[in-house]
Formats: structure tokens, C-alpha cells, sequence
């Protein structure tokens, strides 16, 4: 009876050969992305990129590509001789004064006189702000500094503030009707540096907020620093900024 | 100093050796053409000046900023094993149009105020201090058009960060992978040619606020030794 229990028993119990070959192949085509699509993977990345080599090399092979033109000592004069040319016009390009670099991005204004630095000043740069009108003419005014290249174009001592509408709706106060509500005495400092479009390089009450981008685009410079910038400077001193 | 950098000494003796002295006169002169134009518009321009391993930004002839470059190299796309040539002209053209990838700008805060003055004054928010943070991939690109870009390289993690990371690993990976289908997929949307440039990540940090957009780049061989003063 026991041998017939164990017949019975492995008859029951499946094998390898009695799995049904449906089971197999479903198998295969589960495990094979598991295993296949890692390697196709790899295969990509290391076959698909960008190759390089330094710059260096690149530039004496890409050199070398050029075709060598034979010439005589009168050409190499004539390219000595444009050589110096250029490297004339170019130097022009440099004020041969004083002149203004100011990075409003880290709020920071150089007086330069070729490379050398004559001053490094913390100022203040436009904020960036964007103010609408509601109502009247719905005008729109970005506060941002320009970039590009300016000149001084006018200076002045014991500048006053004539109050542009944007001020007023900032304030949330009504626009004036008199010229003589927008003066304002001892806003914009000591000293103003005019370069162009209503914008100018002054002074500030607020030395506190120096270093940081808050004005409505013009240039704010500290007591002493608008001192030195103002003396230094003078008019169609050129002005950079970035 | 500024015309002593440029100028090439008059070559001493001619005939044999006038082919191997006018070339490199050719190219000075033809890089000092582009400085020149490039000074002579009102645009932005970068020089990367290969032989001093310096990154200036220029406008007008003026050197506005000048990063110093810790190694720079020349990279072409690669697809499935082959090698695409750089396009012929890379290293004697002006590079045009730059722009930053991905942007640095910032959305707007707006404000809006009554004309009238029957509403209050709008309140202003705090102004956002510091430039714009960097990606935290460890590069950004400046893209020209042509298909040319300067990838600026720098450690992704900050000295002192610990809470900011940079990708995982399996993020990596399946960016990594994205982008070599995207290559085999449309290969008209890679980089032609990409000069690397790896910078201090104070610098790279710096270039990328500071670098107004539609900016050119000019490269510069290995300069001419100066002339004795």
C-alpha cells in the first residue's frame, strides 16, 4: 500500500518536463527586458555622448588644416603692418580717462583708468519691479538699471527731485496738479551724475540699502564714494554697466 | 601693455621660412578683426583667450569682468560610436546670439497701483537678495546659434550646502540616457561643437547672473610671443 501511496504521490507531484510551455515562454519574456534592457542601456551611454579633447589641440589641428601660402618678405611686411594697425584701433577702444564700470547684478561700481582700479564702491541698482496703473492712462513702468555703454552727460550739485508720476502711485497718493508738488530737496544726495533718459548716479538717504537692488534704475552711491565718482568724472566720462 | 599683448614682431629673416611666419600673422590679424568689429558694436561679447586660460567679458573694447578658466576643451557629438566633425569654420567665426541655458531670469513681482490714489499704496515685497542661484547639474550652457554652445562647468554642491543636493544617481542615469536618445533620435538638436570651459563656482556663478543675453563669443588661439619693450 505504502508504494502504491508513493506511486501515486509522484504521479501527482509536477516536473520540469510536465510545466506547460506556455509557463517558459512567458518567463523568457519577462526576465529578458529585465536583463536586456539594462545592458541595451549601457550600450547607449557608452556609445552616444560627446567627445572631447583640449581646446588647445583642437585649435593647432583645426590651424594646420589651413592651406600654407607661400610668402615673400614684402607680405609678411604688409601683415606686420596691418598687424600693428589693428592692434592700434583696438587699443583706442579704451578711454584713455577715467571711466565707469558698474555691475548691477552684485551692486558693486569700479573708477577705472585703463586696468587699473581707482575705486571699488558698494551702490544700489534697479529692483527689477514691474508697476502697473489702474485707471487714467494704464501705463506700465519696469524698474530696471540699463545695460550698455553711456556718458556723463551732465553733473550736478544739490540735485532736486522733480517726483515722476510712477512715485505718486507708488505712494498710493493722487498724481499733483502743480509743478511744485513734484519737488523734493535732499533726496537724490549731495551730487548727480546724469547719463541719459532720466537716468543718473546719486546719493541716497537710505545707506542702509546699499548693496542691494532697489531703486528704480538709477545708480545709488554713498556720501563719500559720490564725492570721489563726482570729482573724477567729468563730463563724457564713459559708463559701462552689465 | 594693451598694444604690446596684440602686436606680432616682424619676423627676422624671410624666404624658406615664409610660409610657416605668415600663417600665424594671418590668423593674429584676422583675430584682432574680430575683436575689433566686436568692439565696434554695441553688443556683449565673451573672449576666451586659450593661450592665457583667461574667460573676459567685454563691451566696447573694456574688460567688464575676466574669469579665470581651470581647463577648457573641445567637445563633438558622438552617436552610437561615430564621431561628428566640428563644423570647419568653428574656431574663426564670431559665435552670435548667446544665449543662457537654462535662463537665469526670474518671474516679475508686479504691482499695481490706482491712479487716482483711491486705493492704498500697493505693498512691496521683500527684494530678493543675491544674484540667481546656479543649476544644481554642475554646468549651464550658453547656446549660439549654428548649433554652437560654451558649457560651463563647476562642482554641483556648494561648500556649505547640505540641505540643497545635487541629482541622484538613477536620476543621472536616466537623464543620461534621455539624452543619448534624444542624440540618436534627433541629431539635429545636439550642440554641433561645444567648447567646455570649468570655472570656480564662485565665477561660474558670477558669469551666470552677470552675462546680458545675445551676447557673441570670440575665441583666441595661442598668443604670439610679446615684443621685447
Amino acid at each position: 500500500m505504502t508504494m502504491v501511496q508513493d506511486y501515486a504521490r509522484l504521479r501527482a507531484a509536477p516536473t520540469a518536463r510536465s510545466r506547460p510551455w506556455r509557463a517558459r515562454v512567458l518567463r523568457t519574456w519577462l526576465l529578458a527586458p529585465l536583463i536586456g534592457l539594462p545592458a541595451l542601456a549601457a550600450l547607449l551611454l557608452a556609445g552616444t555622448g560627446y567627445s572631447a579633447r583640449p581646446l588647445a589641440d583642437a585649435l593647432s589641428d583645426a590651424a594646420a588644416l589651413y592651406e600654407s601660402h607661400p610668402a615673400d618678405a614684402a607680405t609678411i611686411k604688409k601683415l606686420a603692418a596691418e598687424n600693428r594697425k589693428l592692434s592700434r584701433a583696438l587699443a583706442r577702444k579704451v578711454p584713455n580717462g577715467n571711466y565707469l564700470v558698474i555691475d548691477q547684478t552684485h551692486n558693486r561700481i569700479y573708477l577705472k583708468h585703463k586696468d587699473e582700479i581707482l575705486l571699488e564702491a558698494v551702490c544700489s541698482a534697479g529692483s527689477g519691479l514691474v508697476l502697473s496703473e489702474q485707471g487714467g492712462r494704464g501705463r506700465r513702468w519696469v524698474f530696471d538699471t540699463p545695460r550698455g555703454t553711456f556718458k556723463v552727460l551732465n553733473k550736478v550739485h544739490d540735485p532736486i527731485w522733480k517726483k515722476p508720476d510712477w512715485a505718486f502711485l507708488e505712494e498710493g497718493k493722487p498724481l499733483p496738479r502743480s509743478a511744485g508738488e513734484r519737488i523734493e530737496y535732499g533726496m537724490l544726495g549731495e551730487y548727480a551724475l546724469y547719463f541719459g533718459n532720466g537716468y543718473m548716479i546719486h546719493g541716497t538717504l537710505y545707506e542702509n540699502l546699499l548693496g542691494r537692488n532697489v531703486t528704480h534704475g538709477c545708480i545709488r552711491l554713498g556720501r563719500d564714494d559720490l564725492r570721489r565718482v563726482y570729482r573724477e568724472c567729468p563730463l563724457g566720462t564713459p559708463i559701462y554697466i552689465y | 601693455m594693451a598694444i604690446a599683448a596684440w602686436a606680432t614682431p616682424l619676423p627676422a629673416a624671410a624666404g624658406a621660412d615664409a610660409p610657416v611666419a605668415a600663417d600665424p600673422l594671418r590668423r593674429k590679424n584676422s583675430e584682432l578683426q574680430r575683436l575689433l568689429d566686436a568692439a565696434s558694436n554695441p553688443e556683449f561679447y565673451l573672449v576666451l583667450d586659450v593661450g592665457r586660460s583667461t574667460l573676459r567679458l567685454m563691451l566696447g573694447g573694456v574688460t567688464l569682468q575676466e574669469f579665470e578658466v581651470q581647463a577648457a576643451e573641445l567637445a563633438v557629438p558622438r552617436v552610437l560610436w561615430r564621431k561628428r566633425p566640428a563644423p570647419g569654420d568653428w574656431q574663426v567665426i564670431t559665435w552670435p546670439n548667446g544665449q543662457i541655458d537654462p535662463s537665469p531670469e526670474r518671474e516679475r513681482i508686479e504691482l499695481v497701483a490706482a491712479s487716482d490714489g483711491s486705493a492704498p499704496a500697493p505693498e512691496v515685497p521683500p527684494i530678493a537678495l543675491g544674484p540667481p542661484p546656479l543649476p544644481p547639474t554642475g554646468s549651464y550652457r550658453i547656446r549660439y546659434d549654428g548649433g554652437l554652445a560654451l558649457e560651463v562647468r563647476y562642482s554641483a554642491a556648494a561648500p556649505d550646502s547640505q540641505s540643497v543636493r545635487g541629482p541622484s544617481l538613477p536620476a543621472r542615469w536616466a537623464a543620461a540616457l534621455t539624452r543619448a536618445w534624444t542624440m540618436i533620435r534627433r541629431p539635429e538638436e545636439c550642440d554641433a561643437a561645444r567648447i567646455r570651459v570649468r570655472l570656480d563656482r564662485e565665477q561660474a556663478a558670477t558669469l551666470y547672473a552677470s552675462l546680458p543675453p545675445q551676447s557673441k563669443l570670440i575665441i583666441l588661439s595661442e598668443p604670439e610671443p610679446n615684443p621685447a619693450p
